[in-house]
């Protein structure tokens, strides 16, 4: 195999930060069906301990497909997953990085590319890894 | 038909009408319009909103006075959904051995021919004390 386009400890660049406001959880709420109230009313969130609305989990993985993409046009995605770490409060910004991880070599050449989401302040929320196939890996 | 110590909660239909897909792209951050009629990757993962399978987790969390935490999620493809194609989904969970308080709720992913397309695995907490220091859901 030639020398991998992108090595392992490969950076791509940051998701330019996605604003995950009330209107925008409240779409995915519709497109997905995940209406539960932690994530569209603010005293049903305080009712449930937390200090307000909580963007879902989900949105934040849906985001993972963009940013791959995004660094890997083209890219053959095989697995995905991720770990919540913390709440996302709803009108947070979310920043997606990602990095090489593994080089997976042989007939059809895959990586690991780990991925993090970080809130506004830098902190991580999720953290993940995507395993993908590209012509140019 | 599920293994042992899966316990099948319900087969459903997944179905991907142009609409729905593209309102569910947009939502995760696409534009709605995606390439090669591709349906997002996460988007399987809708059917855990269904009332019939939404309600049977939530009947094993009330047996511990708990709610349902989406504590982490994974996504193995071996083959892309089409938009506006039928799949089935049968959906199962089981009990962690190790953890009494966690469960794994499957869904596996067919065509209408019976092709297996993807499985999807949510690890989730049966939270007990409504205070909210970890995860989405």
């Amino acid at each position: 195999m030639s020398e991998a386009a992108f090595p392992v400890g490969h950076k791509f660049a940051d998701t330019a930060p996605a604003l995950l406001d009330a209107a925008r959880v409240a779409a995915y709420a519709d497109a997905s069906g995940d209406r539960n109230p932690i994530h569209l009313d603010e005293d049903a969130a305080r009712a449930a301990g937390l200090p307000g609305t909580i963007v879902h989990g989900m949105l934040m993985m849906g985001h993972f497909e963009r940013a791959l993409r995004g660094w890997l046009p083209g890219t053959d995605i095989r697995s995905l997953q991720i770990r919540f770490l913390r709440p996302l409060a709803v009108g947070a910004r979310m920043t997606i990085s990602g990095r090489v991880a593994k080089l997976l070599p042989g007939e059809v050449p895959e990586m690991i590319v780990r991925l993090t989401v970080q809130d506004d302040a830098g902190q991580s929320v999720s953290i993940g890894d995507a395993t993908v196939r590209a012509g140019n890996i | 038909m599920s293994e042992p110590d899966w316990t099948l909660i319900a087969e459903v239909e997944l179905a991907t009408a142009p609409d729905r897909v593209a309102a569910f792209a947009a939502a995760v951050g696409g534009t709605g319009v995606e390439a090669d009629d591709r349906v997002p990757a996460t988007f399987a993962f809708t059917v855990l909103s269904r009332p019939e399978i939404l309600g049977a987790l939530e009947s094993v969390a009330a047996d511990r006075s708990a709610v349902l935490v989406h504590q982490a999620q994974q996504f193995r493809y071996e083959q892309a959904l089409e938009v506006g194609r039928p799949y089935q989904v049968a959906v199962d969970w089981r009990r962690n051995p190790d953890r009494g308080d966690r469960i794994v709720v499957r869904g596996r992913v067919r065509d209408a021919a019976g092709r297996h397309c993807q499985e999807f695995l949510a690890d989730i907490v049966l939270f007990e004390n409504r205070r909210a220091d970890g995860a989405g859901s």
